[in-house]
């Protein structure tokens, strides 16, 4: 009998989850991982001083009533988003937490099946290409319409540079002190460093310092490295995890600005002010087929803006290195270290040698 | 050779009620889950031969097709792909040795013996199945890294020692924590063929003057051999293509293994497409591998009345006294679970409890905060990734155990051609043999086009779940049923029982452990999955293993080790109420 009333139970059981996910399947769309907004409030003009252009852009938006973002970390969102709703009211954005290799592949595989799920995207600016060749971005004149300086603007009117991560030797303050800090890329072959360097496994920082070192130098540079026995850590998190706890004295991998906010937590984090440094560029726009267009464009110029990018730095974001540099950019421009962003027509050999890096990182002894 | 159904059928039962549950119920509910079974299987397996042929570079398999060996050559042609592979088998070889081993021993102490607190233990051991791979692999490194690691620096000083003396970034020490983190699922699918042993088998050797080892060696242990095969099988295709464990300590110790290589094919750095013909020309590698495995396994189970352990005769598992090995038993176990559960989850609460990592000292204790748990317990999405979560795992959890003990069922007594059930067999093994992206990105392709609106729900995550564990859950399921007698089921049918209603009140309160076993089993992995899921979620599917996932790479490791912990909380509290009902099921204690 207790059997059997134990199986009559799994048996509502299962037959309640069924009609849950009958009930679940009819559901789609998105939902914002962000505070909702205040939809009672009636929409007004946009606050501060804009054109009739946009203007009109945003009275269409208004109609749209949202705008869909594509986000590497929602985290760092909650100041833009009240920036653009001040600037913009009556536009909801919802955003959506996706690394930018899900996301391209997800764009391209939605393009494929004639649908587009997302307004604005936030990707790598190597990323772009992919989906600039299979026609999937929209071009537009950021600069007439937006005031847009050109030298956010790259791939034709189709991507707008928003932020940036830059990747110099990072080290553990209680295990390199005063004399010991690099202050040349080749002190990492130093011997006394050999079985203490961390290297992170894609090598981001080594195919955009080949634009300085060149593609011969630069291989060498790394095989000489991995003499030292480095530890070799997948991601950018473990990689600052392991300089943090000791597990590595000094490497490169972690990120300046991640090691900066720790540092001010009171972790033994520092960077070295060594040059030249290699940049990863983050860059946003709007798809062709994008759901909601206008909302799209209001959101990504505002992600571009003056506003949008002080807001993001706020928020904990990235860096800004530019020509209105943030804090970790002012320091690096005082030391005199060149920084290295990439470029599309360089991208031939920094894909070799990005492939080759790869390789040795990932190879036996 | 007649099936029972179609004699039974011929039987004369005048003067018995006879139940009308004609034959083809059977034979139609049979061809249902055999069609059901080849959908989900047809679209991974398609994706992967599809890729590996006729994926060019820098396109998605879907966007071109030219037909081409070039991924073979590639991934065959790589120099050290002997060494890979050379690297790929010990790593198999060892970390099975150590999982089944120590699974088998812990599976006879706690069904077989007087072990005190078997339900708190039982629970305990499987607390490691919350913790997502990587997580466990980096708790690990803080536990043994040469330098730093907490168990190192306990015993250095006891030998005067500067470093070491273990690490953790060799070959060695990438064998112990996959073998170790095989335990619990070995043990899950081993301790049910235990649980229903006839002990008359034991007794009888024991009256005949044999010893307790010899009885293991010689009655036990072959006993329990589809059971066990099902468990080799199954974790020689998981160790081959698990990659989490191998990519964090394998890096460093320069020992790359076929499972690292697919998922540097598809996780390429910036400003490539995935390589999906590589990653699914080295999946193929994988699948005949896998293929081989199962025809072993069949091979070896062909007999398969050899292996009841559930007869029509009465039983009452019986318990063995430990007598003086009970202290010894008892160190055993608990050794194991202070290092093997303790460790890695205290590691892992630590680390929720400050900002950054701090090594365990006085001043580590006096930084410790709870603003973590606090910013999670405030996401505004919390209270949906908690919906999602719970109902795609118990979905899961529950489809896949009914497909899965409807398979066993055909595989071990279906009424088909033994060529026919052989077959089901090992199509139901193929998903575990698909790299995971290789599934997701095949479930993308599909239900973006389909009819009905899938894509971007809960169902779609549920499909993918199924899809993976169904290898996992046949395992199980079949060897469950190969321990129960046909005499039974026999039995009923001749009595003029229906076979839905045979199933229903005598093969299913027989298979309740293994079933409920395979459901948490399923329901854990389904919780902590992450390679299929984040290809496949949406903005209102966000479950668990994503938000960990996204916390993490965005480097709030204080929050992702939050949500670890309530993981392991909520998945130990399962373990718990599960092991409760099983035995409470069985009479056991």
């Amino acid at each position: 009998m207790k059997q059997t009333g134990a199986h009559r139970k799994i048996g509502v059981f299962f037959l309640l989850t069924v009609l849950l996910l009958a009930a679940g399947c009819g559901s789609s769309g998105s939902s914002s991982a962000v505070p909702n907004q205040d939809q009672a409030t009636a929409p007004a003009a946009p606050a501060g001083d804009v054109s009739d252009a946009v203007q009109q852009i945003y009275e269409a938006a208004k109609k749209e009533g949202k705008v869909i973002y594509w986000t590497t970390d929602d985290k760092e969102l909650e100041k833009i988003i009240e920036g653009f709703s001040k600037k913009f009211p009556g536009i909801k954005v919802e955003s959506f937490e996706i690394q930018p290799q899900q996301a391209v592949d997800r764009i391209i595989t939605e393009a494929s099946a004639g649908q587009t799920n997302v307004d604005v995207y936030d990707l790598y600016y190597l990323d772009a290409p992919k989906l600039i060749e299979r026609d999937l971005i929209r071009s537009f004149e950021w600069n007439e319409v937006f005031g847009i300086s050109p030298d956010y603007i790259d791939y034709d009117n189709k991507a707008l540079k928003t932020w940036h991560i830059s990747l110099p030797i990072v080290y553990n303050t209680n295990l390199v002190k005063g004399d010991e800090v690099p202050k040349a890329w080749e002190d990492l072959l130093d011997p006394k460093w050999k079985g203490k360097i961390l290297l992170e496994a894609r090598g981001l920082a080594f195919p955009t310092l080949s634009y300085v070192w060149g593609e011969e130098k630069t291989l060498e540079f790394v095989a000489q490295l991995l003499k030292q026995e480095p530890m070799i850590v997948k991601g950018g998190t473990p990689s600052t995890q392991a300089i943090v706890n000791g597990q590595a004295a000094i490497g490169v991998g972690p990120y300046a600005f991640k090691a900066e906010q720790m540092k001010k937590q009171g972790a033994p984090i520092d960077w070295a002010k060594v040059g030249p440094i290699a940049l990863t560029t983050h860059i946003t726009g709007t798809l062709k087929n994008a759901p909601h267009p206008n909302a799209a464009l209001l959101f990504a110029y505002y992600l571009a803006s003056e506003e949008g990018l002080q807001d993001r730095m706020a928020g904990g974001g990235g860096e800004r290195l530019d020509a209105a540099m943030g804090p970790i950019g002012r320091t690096m421009k005082e030391h005199g270290i060149e920084l290295l962003t990439e470029q599309w027509e360089k991208e031939e050999v920094r894909q070799r040698v990005a492939e080759k890096v790869s390789e040795m990182l990932s190879s036996t002894n | 050779m007649r099936h029972i159904h179609e004699i039974s059928a011929t039987l004369d039962t005048s003067g018995y009620k006879r139940e009308k549950t004609p034959i083809s119920l059977m034979k139609l509910v049979s061809c249902l889950v055999i069609l059901l079974t080849c959908y989900i299987v047809i679209t991974p397996l398609f994706m992967l031969l599809y890729s590996s042929v006729g994926s060019a570079k820098g396109k998605l398999p879907f966007e071109s097709f030219s037909f081409s060996l070039a991924n073979y050559a590639e991934a065959l042609g790589n120099p050290a792909f002997l060494k890979i592979v050379m690297n790929s088998l010990y790593f198999t070889a060892g970390s099975m040795a150590i999982g089944i081993s120590l699974a088998v021993v812990l599976a006879w102490i706690l069904e077989r013996t007087d072990m005190p607190g078997k339900t708190v233990i039982y629970g305990l051991i499987m607390i490691p199945m919350a913790i997502p791979n990587m997580i466990y692999a980096i708790s690990w490194t803080q536990l043994m890294d040469s330098k730093i690691g907490m168990l190192n620096q306990l015993i250095r000083p006891l030998f005067g020692l500067e470093t070491g003396p273990f690490s953790i970034y060799t070959l060695g020490g990438m064998i112990f924590v996959q073998g170790i983190h095989m335990v619990p699922t070995a043990l899950l699918m081993i301790a049910a063929t235990f649980a229903t042993m006839d002990p008359t088998l034991e007794e009888q050797s024991a009256l005949c003057g044999k010893g307790m080892m010899t009885t293991i060696r010689r009655i036990s242990l072959p006993i329990l051999k589809p059971s066990l095969l099902a468990a080799i099988i199954y974790f020689a295709v998981v160790a081959m293509e698990t990659f989490e464990i191998p990519a964090t300590l394998g890096l460093t110790a320069r020992t790359p293994v076929l499972a690292t290589q697919i998922y540097w094919a598809t996780h390429p750095a910036s400003g490539k497409l995935p390589d999906y013909g590589v990653a699914s020309a080295l999946g193929v590698i994988l699948l005949v591998f896998a293929l081989v495995l199962i025809s072993i396994y069949q091979r070896s189970t062909r007999n398969a009345e050899k292996y009841t352990t559930i007869t029509g005769k009465a039983y009452r598992p019986k318990q063995l006294e430990l007598g003086k090995w009970k202290p010894a038993a008892f160190i055993f176990v608990w050794l194991f679970i202070i290092l093997t559960v303790f460790a890695p989850f205290l590691t892992l609460l630590w680390t929720s409890l400050h900002e950054f990592y701090v090594p365990f000292s006085w001043t580590g204790l006096q930084s410790v905060s709870a603003n973590a748990y606090r910013a999670v317990l405030q996401r505004p999405d919390l209270p949906m990734v908690a919906w999602n979560t719970v109902l795609m795992t118990v979905a899961s959890g529950m489809l896949t155990v009914l497909m899965a003990t409807l398979i066993g069922w055909i595989v071990v007594r279906g009424p088909f051609s033994r060529r026919t059930r052989q077959l089901v067999d090992a199509v139901s093994f193929i998903p575990q043999a698909v790299p995971a992206v290789v599934i997701g990105l095949s479930l993308m392709f599909l239900y973006i086009r389909f009819p009905l609106p899938i894509y971007g729900t809960i169902v779609i995550l549920i499909i993918g779940m199924i899809t993976k564990y169904l290898a996992f859950g046949s395992r199980t399921m079949i060897s469950a049923q190969l321990q129960i007698s046909k005499e039974l089921e026999e039995a009923s049918l001749i009595s003029g029982a229906s076979w839905s209603r045979t199933m229903r009140k005598v093969l299913m309160p027989l298979l309740t452990p293994a079933i409920l076993n395979c459901f948490i089993w399923i329901a854990v992995h389904a919780m902590r999955e992450l390679s299929i899921v984040i290809m496949l979620y949406s903005p209102k599917t966000l479950v668990l293993s994503t938000t960990v996932w996204n916390l993490w790479e965005g480097g709030w490791t204080a929050e992702a080790s939050v949500l670890g912990v309530f993981m392991i909380v909520l998945l130990g509290l399962l373990f718990f109420g599960g092991q409760v009902l099983v035995r409470r099921l069985t009479g056991t204690r």
